[in-house]
C-alpha cells in the first residue's frame, strides 16, 4: 500500500531551484533509500516530507505530498500533528540538553500527555524498541550528553518513534557514527520495518543496498531512476545511476 | 632568526601590556581598601549618619542602594528578557527590526548621565513621579534595559540549531519550542548578563542624581516614592559637598569599599553562574 506519494514536488530555497519535479511512491512498513551525490537535493526532499523546509527563510514549495489521501500542504493541515505523523531522525544525533527520560517525555508532553505513569510505561517501550533500555535503564536521569554518539543516535530513534508516528524520516543517520554504532543502527531500522514507513538519506551506496527495500537515486534535483534496491544495484537502467553506484562520481 | 626575534618582542609587548591592567585593577583597589577599611566596622554598616555625616553609619544608603536594585530589576528584567526573545527568535529581518537592533545598541552607548536628565524629565516631572526610588528605579531601569537585552539575545544565540531542529521535529510549536527547549538552555547565561549589568548599575551616581538621591534622610524610605540615600550619591556628596573634610573623606572610601564589594559580589555570583554552566554543558 502506497503511504506517501509525492506528486510533482519542485523545491526552491531562495534562489536556488533544489528540487525539479519528483514523483515518487513510498510504500507502506518498507525502508526506501534516497541517495545521490551531494548537493543534489536528498535532505532538502526528505525535509519536504515533514515540511521541516517551511523553516527555512526563502524556501518555496509546489507540487503534492499525500499522506494517506491528504496533501500534506494543504492549508488546513496542522503542520505540529503532521510532524508528530512524520517523525525525523537527524543526521547528527541531537538529543537535548536533559535527562535521558526528559528527551522521550519532552515529545509526548508537548502533544498533551501528561500522565506520569503513561510517560514512563511510554518512556520505557520507546527505549525498548530503540534498543536502547539495556544500555541506559539505571541511568535514566542522567544527562543525554553522557551518552556515546551511536546511543545518543538511538536515543533521538526513541525520541521519534514515542510519539507514534506512521513514517520515520532519517537524514543520513549514521554518517557521525563509527563502523559498529553504524551496525547496530542499520539492525535497528530493519526492525523498524515492520511498523513503520522509513525513509532514509545515505551518503554510503552499501548501506543503502543493506537496508533499504526502494532506492531512489536523485540528480542534480531530478529524480534519475527509482526502483527495487536489488534492481538498482544489479540491472540499472540509466547510466548516471549505474557510474553513482559503481563509485564513477561521488 | 629575525622572524623569532620579531615575535619575541611582539610577545612582550603584549604581554606587559595584558598585564599593567592586572596592575591598575589591583592599584585601584588597592588604594580603595587601603583608605576606607579603616573605617569599617559593624556599626559603620549599621548605623544611621550622624552630626553631619560625620560620625555614624552608612546603613540607609546601603539599604537605599538594594532598595534601587530590587526596582530596576522589577522594571527592566522582565521586559529586557521578553525583548530579546522577540528580537532573537520571532522578529524577521527587515527595516523595523533594523531599526530596533539599532536603537538598542545606540541606547547601550548613552551617557549615564543622560538617562538621569532623561528620568528627571519624564519620571520625575512629566509622570509626577517626584525624586523618588520609583523615578530612580525606572531611570536604572532604562540604562541597563540595552545591556540586557543584548544579553538575552547572546544567551540565546548561542542555544545550538539542532536543539529547535529536534523540538520542530516532534511536533513542538514555535512557542513550546522557545520556551521548553531555548528558554530552559539559556535561562542561565540570561540571568548571568542580567546580574553583572544590575550590579554595574548599582554604582552608577548619574542616572540617580536627579530622580531619586538625596544626601541625607531621617530614617530609612517608608515608601517607593520616598527619596533614598544611595552609596554613589553619598560617595560624591561627601567629597564635594563636604564641610568637614576630615571626618567625612573617610566615609567617603569606606561607603567606596561597601559599594566596591556589592558590586563584585554581583560579579562574583554572576562569573560562578557563568563557569558552573560552563562545565554542565556538553555540547
Amino acid at each position: 500500500m502506497v503511504k506517501v506519494e509525492v506528486k510533482d514536488l519542485k523545491v526552491w530555497l531562495g534562489k536556488n531551484f533544489v528540487i525539479k519535479g519528483i514523483n515518487l511512491e513510498i510504500l507502506e512498513n518498507s525502508v526506501t533509500s534516497i541517495i545521490g551525490p551531494s548537493g543534489c537535493g536528498k535532505s532538502t526532499f526528505l525535509r519536504s516530507i515533514n515540511r521541516m523546509n517551511d523553516l527555512i527563510p526563502g524556501a518555496n514549495i509546489e507540487g503534492e505530498i499525500i499522506i494517506d489521501d491528504k496533501n500534506i500542504y494543504d492549508k488546513d493541515i496542522n503542520v505540529f500533528d503532521l510532524r508528530r505523523r512524520v517523525g525525523m531522525v537527524f543526521q547528527k544525533p541531537n538529543p537535548f540538553p536533559k535527562s535521558i527520560y526528559e528527551n522521550i517525555a519532552y515529545g509526548l508532553k508537548i502533544h498533551g500527555i501528561n500522565d506520569k505513569k503513561e510517560i514512563s510505561e511510554i518512556v520505557e517501550k520507546s527505549l525498548r524498541d530503540a534498543n536502547l533500555w539495556d544500555e541506559v535503564k539505571d541511568k535514566l536521569s542522567e544527562n543525554a550528553f553522557a551518552l556515546s554518539g551511536g546511543q545518543q543516535q538511538r536515543l533521538c530513534i526513541a525520541r521519534a518513534i514515542a510519539i507514534k508516528p506512521e513514517v520515520i524520516l532519517m537524514d543520513e543517520p549514521a554518517s557521525a557514527l563509527d563502523p559498529i554504532a553504524t551496525n547496530s543502527l542499520e539492525r535497528l531500522i530493519a526492525e523498524l520495518q515492520k511498523n513503520y514507513t522509513i525513509v532514509i538519506v545515505t551518503h554510503n551506496i552499501q548501506q543503502a543496498a543493506r537496508v533499504s527495500e526502494y532506492t531512489a537515486f536523485l540528480y542534480l534535483g531530478e529524480l534519475i531512476e527509482f526502483n527495487k534496491t536489488e534492481k538498482i544495484f544489479t540491472m540499472p537502467k540509466d547510466k548516471k545511476t549505474e557510474e553513482y553506484i559503481s563509485g564513477r562520481f561521488s | 632568526m629575525e622572524k623569532l626575534r620579531k615575535e619575541k618582542i611582539a610577545f612582550t609587548i603584549i604581554r606587559i601590556i595584558s598585564f599593567s591592567s592586572v596592575v591598575f585593577l589591583l592599584t585601584l583597589l588597592g588604594y580603595i581598601f587601603y583608605k576606607g577599611f579603616g573605617v569599617i566596622n559593624w556599626q559603620f554598616l549599621t548605623d544611621i549618619p550622624r552630626n553631619g555625616f560625620t560620625e555614624g553609619g552608612i546603613f540607609p544608603s546601603i539599604v537605599g542602594t538594594v532598595y534601587l536594585i530590587i526596582g530596576t530589576m522589577i522594571f527592566a528584567v522582565p521586559i529586557g528578557i521578553l525583548a530579546g526573545i522577540y528580537l532573537a527568535e520571532y522578529a524577521k529581518e527587515n527595516r523595523f527590526t533594523n531599526l530596533l537592533r539599532v536603537s538598542i545598541n545606540v541606547l547601550a552607548g548613552v551617557p549615564s548621565i543622560v538617562f538621569g536628565l532623561f528620568g528627571l524629565a519624564i519620571f520625575v516631572k512629566r509622570m509626577h513621579l517626584g525624586v523618588s526610588i520609583i523615578s530612580g528605579s525606572l531611570t536604572l531601569g532604562i540604562l541597563v534595559l540595552p545591556t540586557i537585552i543584548q544579553a538575552t539575545i547572546e544567551a540565546i544565540k548561542s542555544v545550538p540549531d539542532t536543539f529547535r531542529e529536534a523540538s520542530y521535529g516532534v511536533g513542538a510549536t514555535k512557542w513550546q519550542t522557545v520556551y521548553h527547549i531555548t528558554l530552559k538552555t539559556s535561562i542561565s547565561g540570561i540571568f548571568t548578563g542580567i546580574i553583572i549589568s544590575i550590579g554595574r548599575a548599582a554604582g552608577e551616581a548619574a542616572p540617580i542624581l536627579f530622580t531619586a538621591a538625596t544626601f541625607y534622610t531621617r530614617g530609612l524610605p517608608t515608601s517607593i516614592f520616598d527619596k533614598v540615600m544611595a552609596l554613589p550619591y553619598i560617595i560624591y556628596g561627601l567629597i564635594t559637598e563636604g564641610t568637614f573634610p576630615d571626618k567625612q573623606v573617610p566615609i567617603a572610601y569606606g561607603a567606596s569599599v561597601v559599594l566596591l564589594i556589592i558590586v563584585l559580589l554581583f560579579s562574583t555570583v554572576g562569573i560562578i553562574i557563568r563557569l558552573r554552566v560552563r562545565r554542565r554543558k556538553s555540547w
